[in-house]
C-alpha cells in the first residue's frame, strides 16, 4: 500500500465515523420528537382522550 | 468511623467464616486459572517463569472480581444494604470496613496463589519481602476499587456484566506495577520494585480516600 | 420543559395540533447558534479537507502521511476536551449547590461525543503509525492511555444505560465518571514508566518554508472539529432533555402510541369491552 491509501483510509474513517454519528443523532432526535408530541400531557383526562379519539376515527 | 470499620469487616469476615464462598468457590477457580494459563502457554519452563508474576496478578484481579460480587451480594441479599443504612453507621466506615475484610481475604487468596503459581511455574519466590508489599498495597487498592465500584452497579439488574466492564480497566496501573514489582523480586532485582511500591501506594490511597468521602453518596440512592 | 406543552391537547393525539405553540425566543436563538455552528462545522470540514488532501504540499520527512496530521491530533484534542467536560459536568452535579440534571446530562453527552472521538483517533492514529512505525500498533504511553480511556468511558456510558430513577442515576454515573477520570493520571503515570523505552515519535514540523500552510491547516482543524464536537454535545444534550421527559411520561407515550397504531377498531373493541 502506499502512503496516500493510509491517509485516504483516515479521512475516510474519520469523516465517515463523524458523519455516522451526527446522523444517529438526527435520527434519534427526530424519533424521539416524533414520539413525545403524541402526548397526553395530564394523565388525569386518559378516559376523555381515549373517546374522542375513538368517536373521531369512527 | 474506625469503630464503624472494624464492626463491619467483622461481620463480612464472618459471613466469610459459616459461608466460606471464598474458600470453596473462589480459591479453586482461581487455581483453575492458573492451571489454563499453563495449558496456553506450554511446558516451556523457561516461558512460564518469565510470565509468572503477570499471570499472578491476573488470576488475582479474575479473583477480585469474584470476591467483590460476592461481597456486593452479601449486602443485596435480604435488603441488607438497607440494613445497613438504618444502622446508623458511618458510611466512610462501612466503606473501610467492607474494604478491608474483602482485602484480607483476597490476602488469603494471595498467599495460596503464590505458593501454587511458584511450583506450578517452577519460579522460586524470591524477594519475599518485595513480594509481600506488593501484595499488600495492591490489594489494598483493588479491594478500595472494587468495593466502589461493586456499590455503583450493586443497584443496578446488570451488575454480574457492567462491574468487569467498570472495574478492569481502572485497576489497570495496579495490575502493571504489581506484575512489574513482582518481576523485579522473581528476579532478584529488588531495587527496581520500590518504584512501583510507591505507584501502588498513592494509587491505593487516592481511591481509600475517593472512596471513604463519597461512599455515602451510593449509599443513600443506590 | 412541560410548561412548553399545552395543557390538554384535545387534538386528537394528532401531530396536526403541535405543541410548539409556545416556543420561546430564547429556545430560538439558541436553536439558530447551533444551526450556524452546525454550518460552519460542516464548511471547516471541507475546507480541511480540501487544505488537507490537496493544496498543503507533502511533508519533507513524512511525505503524504503529514496529510494525518490535519485530522488525528484533533480528534485527540476533541476526546479530551470531550472528557474534561464530562468530568466538570459531573463535578457540578456531586457539588450540592449545582446540583441539576442538566448536569448530569451534559456528562452524558460529552462523554458520548468523547468516546467516538477517542475511537477516530485510535484507528487514525493506527493508520499513521502502520506505514509509519511498520506497525499497527505501539505499546506507547498515549496511545495505552487512550485504549484505556477508551474501555472506561465505553464502561461509563454502559453504566448511564442503566435504567433507574434519574436522580439516583446521575450520583451513580457522575461518582463514576469522578472515578474514572482520576484514573487517568495514574494510568499515564505507569504506562510511561513502564514503557520509557519507546520514545513518543515527535512531531517534525516540516520544512519552513510550507510550515506556514501546514500549520495553519493544522490549526483550521482544531477549529472545526471542536465545533464538531459542540455541535454533537449540543444535539446529544437536547437528545438527552427529550429522553428524560419520555422517560418520565413514558406510559402516557406508549399508550398514545399504541392507540395511534392501533387505529380505530381496536378502540372502538376496547369501548364495547368496557
Amino acid at each position: 500500500m502506499t502512503d496516500y491509501a493510509y491517509v485516504e483510509a483516515g479521512y475516510v474513517v474519520a469523516l465517515g465515523g463523524l458523519a455516522l454519528y451526527g446522523a444517529s443523532l438526527v435520527a434519534r432526535e427526530r424519533a424521539a420528537r416524533r414520539r413525545i408530541p403524541a402526548v397526553v400531557p395530564a394523565r388525569s383526562d386518559e378516559r376523555g382522550v381515549e373517546h374522542e379519539g375513538g368517536a373521531a376515527s369512527s | 468511623m474506625w469503630h464503624d470499620a472494624v464492626l463491619v469487616a467483622g461481620k463480612d469476615l464472618r459471613i466469610e467464616w459459616r459461608s466460606r464462598v471464598g474458600l470453596n468457590q473462589v480459591v479453586p477457580f482461581a487455581l483453575v486459572v492458573l492451571l489454563l494459563f499453563g495449558l496456553a502457554l506450554g511446558p516451556d519452563a523457561g516461558r512460564l517463569r518469565a510470565a509468572a508474576a503477570g499471570l499472578f496478578w491476573v488470576t488475582v484481579l479474575l479473583a477480585c472480581l469474584l470476591s467483590v460480587q460476592r461481597s456486593v451480594a452479601v449486602e443485596t441479599a435480604d435488603a441488607g444494604r438497607d440494613g445497613l443504612r438504618l444502622s446508623g453507621l458511618d458510611a466512610g466506615g462501612i466503606f473501610v470496613g467492607k474494604s478491608a475484610a474483602l482485602a484480607l481475604q483476597l490476602l488469603v487468596l494471595e498467599v495460596v496463589l503464590a505458593v501454587v503459581a511458584a511450583l506450578l511455574y517452577a519460579t522460586p519466590l524470591s524477594g519475599i519481602g518485595l513480594l509481600a508489599a506488593t501484595c499488600v498495597l495492591a490489594t489494598a487498592g483493588l479491594a478500595a476499587v472494587g468495593t466502589f465500584y461493586g456499590a455503583v452497579a450493586a443497584g443496578t439488574r446488570v451488575r454480574e456484566t457492567l462491574l468487569p466492564l467498570l472495574f478492569f480497566p481502572v485497576v489497570a496501573p495496579v495490575v502493571l506495577a504489581a506484575t512489574k514489582a513482582w518481576s523485579a523480586a522473581l528476579s532478584h532485582q529488588g531495587g527496581g520494585g520500590l518504584g512501583w511500591l510507591g505507584l501502588l501506594a498513592i494509587f491505593s490511597v487516592a481511591y481509600v480516600a475517593i472512596g471513604t468521602v463519597a461512599f455515602g453518596a451510593l449509599l443513600e440512592d443506590g | 420543559m412541560n410548561a412548553l406543552v399545552p395543557p390538554v391537547d384535545h387534538g386528537l393525539l394528532g401531530e396536526s395540533a403541535a405543541p410548539h405553540a409556545v416556543i420561546s425566543s430564547r429556545r430560538h436563538r439558541a436553536e439558530l447558534a447551533l444551526r450556524i455552528v452546525g454550518v460552519a462545522g460542516l464548511v471547516g470540514v471541507v475546507l480541511t479537507v480540501w487544505l488537507g488532501l490537496w493544496v498543503t504540499p507533502p511533508d519533507a520527512y513524512m511525505g503524504n502521511l503529514v496529510r494525518l496530521l490535519y485530522i488525528h491530533p484533533s480528534m485527540a484534542w476533541d476526546a479530551f476536551l470531550a472528557y474534561g467536560v464530562s468530568f466538570a459536568a459531573s463535578a457540578c452535579y456531586l457539588w450540592p449547590r449545582t446540583r441539576d440534571l442538566r448536569f448530569d446530562r451534559l456528562a452524558g453527552a460529552s462523554a458520548e461525543a468523547g468516546v467516538v472521538f477517542t475511537a477516530i483517533t485510535l484507528v487514525t492514529g493506527s493508520l499513521w503509525g502502520r506505514p509509519t512505525w511498520g506497525t499497527w500498533w505501539v505499546w506507547d504511553p498515549l496511545l495505552t492511555t487512550t485504549a484505556l480511556l477508551f474501555v472506561l468511558y465505553l464502561g461509563y456510558l454502559a453504566l448511564r444505560k442503566v435504567p433507574g430513577d434519574p436522580e439516583v442515576r446521575a450520583k451513580r454515573t457522575a461518582v463514576g465518571a469522578l472515578v474514572a477520570f482520576i484514573d487517568v493520571p495514574i494510568v499515564y503515570f505507569s504506562v510511561t514508566w513502564w514503557k520509557s523505552l519507546h520514545q513518543a515519535p515527535t512531531i517534525s514540523p516540516g520544512k519552513s518554508d510550507v510550515h506556514g500552510l501546514m500549520a495553519w491547516t493544522m490549526l483550521l482543524s482544531f477549529v472545526t472539529f471542536s465545533l464538531v464536537y459542540v455541535w454533537f454535545v449540543a444535539h446529544r444534550y437536547r437528545l438527552a432533555g427529550l429522553q428524560a421527559r419520555e422517560e418520565a411520561e413514558g406510559l402516557a407515550y406508549a399508550l398514545a402510541e399504541r392507540r395511534a397504531e392501533g387505529g380505530a377498531k381496536a378502540v372502538e373493541k376496547n369501548e364495547v369491552l368496557t
